[in-house]
């Protein structure tokens, strides 16, 4: 090696831990960067060239130190795992908010929700039975009987407002995973870009991974790595985004009607979403039509009570007693024949002793659409209790698999600080080998040839 | 967080975060608790709780009108008693007037008088007969008069024009009373009423026969007779009444204290609770702030 060789070995000394000193800089300045991971500089040294040529000097001394380029600290392992359990607490959480609204809407246990009117309905009829013929008491069974169908009217149209509010809200999510979708398929391309040019991608693929658990989170996604950083993301069996390209989503509500189907944009077949959009799928689909049906049967169940009971007696006129109640598209109501004329309430159990009430008592004992009522109430609270249970274990998965990821990728400042010291003193003493080399060389240049002067 | 795990600044602050949002939503549910006085107000918070709270509400709004059933059969009952004690005074009365004309001494002038007072006690008798509570005759069943017919038990001729309908109170499940008398029941079938049996002792007594036959004073004995066993029925009614009335307070009394202690809190327990989860709370506050604090940067020059 020459003797100016000797200088460029301390210059690379330098170099490398200038580049060392900055990564570790950006570390603690990205120390609260969410989904920022740590990054190194690979150190290796520079051999001299071990083939033996004719010209070859080697002393075996090596030729200083070379700095990679900063690699980012990542473990796919535990990425992938983070989108499975980001995508299940999103999706459980969802599922959990919808929940909660439907137990506001229905009100229970209280003195003013529907099983109490349903009660006080039921009660009312002991009114009539006591009174037959005092059309008050008759009015009165109407007007409460109007009532209760529109309390079980306006539960109906809560259920339906929180169906619309569900669809606008599932319409843009699926608009957001088409964004998100496309920026990743965006990074993707940036990063072969830097990868092919050997420039540094860490940074990019950190903003590609945060994206991506952002999809996760929305549709619940899994990812298969490719060569040079790039990485597919799967949507059940199907790509959502492959390298650059990222397909399309779309809600599809007119092929089943009543069915709102999250599909692919192009090709028109389902896609199968899970994450917040597949909760707020099967919250339109699934959890509020069932609750919808739940109230209709409930409904049912009291006109055909009651109106099985009325068509047993005879109004005040003797005529045998109508329906009392109707269900009809908008649900339940009271036949308008009575609500015009509440003498047609069909009390008495004979057309000829018409101050009878007996079978208006009898309509007061039927307690079928109060028990279906609080059945529905019951499975109600079970299954939002499930849920309730199922969100708080899952949230605690999630900040396992969140501290897992952060173990190994986060940035731990006295880390920072002590890579800090060994680079500083790296770079001082490498310093300090170029003034030595400095300092030989001065000797040489000026001190030699003057013996005996 | 597993120990085994490298721990980094912003693991350190996350895990605190959750740990204080856990302890903060536990402090609010809580105090939610608290405030409302309610242990239970929504269904998940006890699904079985909130249905046994559906059917003891439901009970008790029937124990309530069951309540309110018994209170109006109680007044069908008592407003019959006292037509029926009325008329019982009625039928003695006439008795005493007929033993009275028996008496030979009585002239044909005192005769018409006291068939004159025997009319007076018939009309009497027909406007007790025809008591009506809430514009309903106490003693016509359950018959309904046509329109422009007179709402009555008994016509003016003492000819009854109501039905042998029953009129019953559920005032417990499954138990029923029978709040009502019929006019036969308690004023004799129509062949021989109290009306009749009246109307034949004014004449007897008109008849100017020196005596009048005994056959109309055991007659009015036999009226009298049926009216006393109307009121022993009412009054046996009326305690088979309150007895059902006085078992009804007491459930439904019960099935409150027990909607009570499913539904709202536990005050001390709840209380306490809420002083423990306080306590939790400040003390991973105060964990928190010795965590998040040290790093190597406060022990470098």
């Amino acid at each position: 090696m020459s003797d100016f060789g000797s200088l460029s070995v301390g210059l690379s000394g330098l170099q490398a831990h200038r580049r060392a000193l900055d990564v570790a800089g950006h570390n603690l300045a990205n120390v609260n960067s969410p989904g920022y991971s740590r990054q190194r500089v690979g150190l290796s040294p520079i051999t001299e060239p071990v083939g033996a040529a004719i010209f070859a000097r080697t002393n075996g001394a090596g030729l200083g130190v070379r700095a990679s380029t900063a690699y980012r600290l990542h473990d796919q392992f535990t990425e992938t795992r983070a989108l499975q359990e980001h995508g299940a607490d999103s999706s459980l959480k969802q599922a959990q908010a919808v929940l909660g609204q439907i137990e506001a809407a229905v009100n229970e246990p209280s003195d003013t929700g529907l099983s109490s009117q349903i009660n006080r309905f039921m009660a009312a009829w002991h009114d009539v039975a006591n009174r037959p013929d005092d059309l008050s008491a008759r009015r009165q069974i109407v007007e409460i009987g109007k009532t209760l169908a529109a309390d079980f009217a306006r539960l109906d149209g809560s259920f339906g407002a929180m169906s619309a509010n569900l669809t606008s809200e599932l319409q843009a999510g699926v608009a957001d995973v088409n964004v998100t979708a496309s920026a990743v398929a965006d990074l993707n391309t940036r990063i072969l870009a830097a990868v092919n040019a050997d420039m540094p991608a860490g940074d990019l693929m950190d903003q590609r991974d945060a994206l991506v658990r952002t999809l996760a989170d929305q549709v619940g996604v899994t990812t298969r790595p490719q060569d040079k950083g790039v990485v597919d993301v799967y949507l059940g069996t199907t790509a959502l985004v492959r390298g650059g390209v990222a397909d399309r989503l779309r809600v599809d509500a007119t092929s089943t009607p009543g069915v709102l189907a999250v599909v692919w944009d192009r090709l028109g077949v389902n896609a199968t979403a899970s994450g917040s959009v597949g909760a707020l799928q099967g919250s339109i689909n699934t959890t509020i039509p069932a609750y919808r049906a739940q109230l209709t049967a409930v409904q049912l169940q009291l006109s055909t009570d009651v109106n099985a009971v009325h068509a047993t007696g005879f109004d005040l006129n003797g005529a045998a007693g109508v329906p009392f109640f109707q269900v009809g598209p908008g649900g339940l109501g009271v036949n308008p024949v009575i609500d015009a004329d509440p003498s047609k309430v069909a009390a008495a159990a004979t057309a000829t002793g018409l101050r009878d009430g007996s079978v208006a008592g009898r309509i007061a004992d039927q307690r079928g659409a109060a028990s279906a009522y609080n059945a529905m109430v019951l499975s109600l609270g079970v299954e939002s209790r499930t849920i309730n249970r199922q969100v708080a274990t899952q949230s605690l998965v999630t900040e396992q698999v969140d501290a897992a990821r952060e173990a190994t990728s986060g940035v731990n400042i006295d880390e920072e600080m002590t890579n800090m010291i060994a680079i500083q003193h790296a770079y001082e003493a490498s310093a300090r080998f170029i003034s030595a080399v400095d300092s030989m060389l001065d000797t040489l240049i000026h001190n030699t040839g003057l013996v005996g002067r | 967080m597993s120990a085994s795990f490298r721990v980094t600044q912003r693991s350190a602050s996350l895990g605190v975060q959750a740990n204080l949002q856990r302890g903060i939503s536990a402090l609010q549910a809580l105090q939610d608790k608290v405030s409302s006085g309610r242990e239970i107000s929504r269904p998940s918070d006890s699904p079985g709780g909130t249905s046994s709270a559906l059917n003891l509400r439901s009970d008790i709004t029937r124990l309530e009108q069951f309540d309110r059933n018994a209170n109006d059969g109680g007044g069908w009952l008592a407003e019959s008693d006292n037509a029926l004690q009325g008329s019982a005074q009625v039928l003695r009365r006439a008795r005493d007037l007929g033993v009275s004309a028996i008496n030979a001494a009585v002239t044909a002038t005192g005769r018409e008088a006291l068939a004159v007072e025997v009319d007076g006690l018939r009309s009497q008798l027909l406007s007790l007969a025809n008591s009506s509570r809430l514009g309903r005759p106490l003693f016509s069943g359950n018959a309904l008069p046509g329109v422009g017919q007179p709402n009555v038990a008994f016509d003016a001729t003492g000819t009854y024009v109501g039905d042998a309908g029953t009129v019953v109170r559920p005032v417990a499940d499954g138990a029923s009373v029978q709040v009502n008398l019929t006019g036969p029941d308690v004023f004799g079938p129509a062949a021989n009423n109290a009306f009749k049996v009246l109307t034949d002792l004014a004449a007897n007594i008109r008849s100017n026969s020196p005596t009048i036959s005994p056959t109309s004073i055991d007659d009015i004995d036999i009226a009298l007779n049926r009216i006393q066993t109307g009121l022993a029925t009412v009054g046996a009614r009326t305690n088979q009444l309150e007895a059902l009335q006085g078992r009804n307070l007491i459930s439904r009394d019960n099935r409150l204290n027990s909607l009570n202690e499913i539904e709202s809190i536990d005050l001390p327990k709840t209380l306490t609770d809420l002083k423990l989860q306080e306590l939790a709370y400040q003390a991973s506050l105060s964990a928190a702030a010795r965590v998040i604090q040290p790093s190597l940067l406060d022990f470098l020059r």
